[in-house]
């Protein structure tokens, strides 16, 4: 970079000598630019609905972004873990940002299916990076049994997004 | 000169580059959705619990019917001869899953002329909560006490009680 700098210096100084007209003018102003800290989101917990039996009806299971877990229509709920999606973002302080999850999401075990909608988040979207730098961010879902669901494992990955505005 | 637009051209990639690298303004983490949806825990009755023949004596007592069906008793209570069961069960549903237990208090049960008798201390084999084994299907053993007043008028005592078995 130093060789480069010379370089330029020598050739701007044969330039001057040889149109010594002054053909432009430099006037000082200011410019700014404000470099950001990354954004960057770490997994913390991923989403379980946890353990449920169907019923002969539909029904949903609810989680919510603290994690606390609700049923309706034909689904009975059983003991287990339970837990929200959570995650660490990470960025530039107080500055905005949006969030980005899918509409749906089919969990599978083998050949049957779920869907996975409703997905609520918390903070909302936009939201602001706090002032430290670094907040949580929860997400919560509704998960549709159908009726007499088949029994087994069901799953699926979804991927969440964080971007600045 | 050659050479000198050569180290330009390169200083302005490198500009490029680090002007790319550091524009990261969104970030993507993958995160799993899991459920679980389980077999239906169910309850078959095998045998109902059965006290047997008693005679009641002067003086209060108790008839206790353990898990096993194995019959005792305690105070002016003189057992006879007669069939004995403790209320059995079986529980299907998730393999390892753990499912609790839920019994009365205590139950009375009605005998002629209005009379009753209090049962209470109800024991529990396995006791809860319990969890279902690899096959998901086990038995369920229920031995209570049953309180025999001193004198207890003569005839059948029956009633029923509920048995609830719950993945919760």
């Amino acid at each position: 970079m130093k060789k480069l700098t010379l370089g330029a210096l020598v050739l701007t100084a044969f330039g001057a000598s040889s149109l010594y007209a002054q053909s432009s003018a430099t006037t000082a102003t200011s410019g700014s630019a404000r470099v950001l800290a990354k954004i960057q989101l770490a997994k913390v917990t991923d989403l379980n609905f946890g353990d449920l039996v169907a019923g002969a009806a539909v029904g949903t299971v609810v989680v919510d972004t603290a994690g606390a877990r609700t049923s309706t229509g034909g689904v009975s709920l059983a003991a287990g873990t339970v837990s929200q999606a959570s995650f660490t973002v990470t960025g530039e302080a107080n500055k905005s940002y949006t969030i980005t999850v899918p509409a749906s999401v089919s969990l599978v075990s083998g050949a049957n299916s779920m869907t996975v909608n409703g997905f609520v988040l918390s903070p909302v979207t936009p939201a602001t990076i706090p002032a430290s730098g670094s907040g949580p961010l929860n997400i919560g879902a509704t998960l549709n049994v159908a009726a007499s669901q088949a029994t087994g494992t069901y799953t699926a990955p979804f991927n969440v997004t964080v971007a600045y505005n | 000169m050659k050479r000198l637009t050569t180290f330009a051209s390169a200083a302005a990639l490198m500009w490029l580059a680090a002007g790319a690298m550091s524009a990261q303004s969104s970030a993507t983490q993958s995160a799993t959705a899991t459920a679980r949806v389980l077999a239906k825990i169910q309850l078959t009755k095998n045998t109902d619990l059965n006290f047997g023949d008693l005679v009641a004596g002067g003086s209060a007592g108790t008839v206790v019917v353990s898990t096993t069906g194995t019959r005792t008793s305690t105070g002016g209570v003189t057992l006879a001869v007669g069939t004995v069961t403790q209320a059995g069960f079986t529980v299907v549903g998730e393999p390892n899953k753990t499912y609790t237990i839920t019994v009365p208090a205590s139950v009375t049960l009605n005998g002629p002329g209005g009379n009753t008798m209090a049962v209470n201390g109800f024991v529990l084999n396995p006791t809860s909560p319990a969890t279902l084994p690899a096959g998901g299907s086990a038995p369920l053993n229920i031995g209570a006490t049953l309180n025999v007043a001193a004198n207890q008028v003569t005839g059948s005592y029956s009633n029923t009680f509920n048995v609830v078995v719950a993945y919760n």
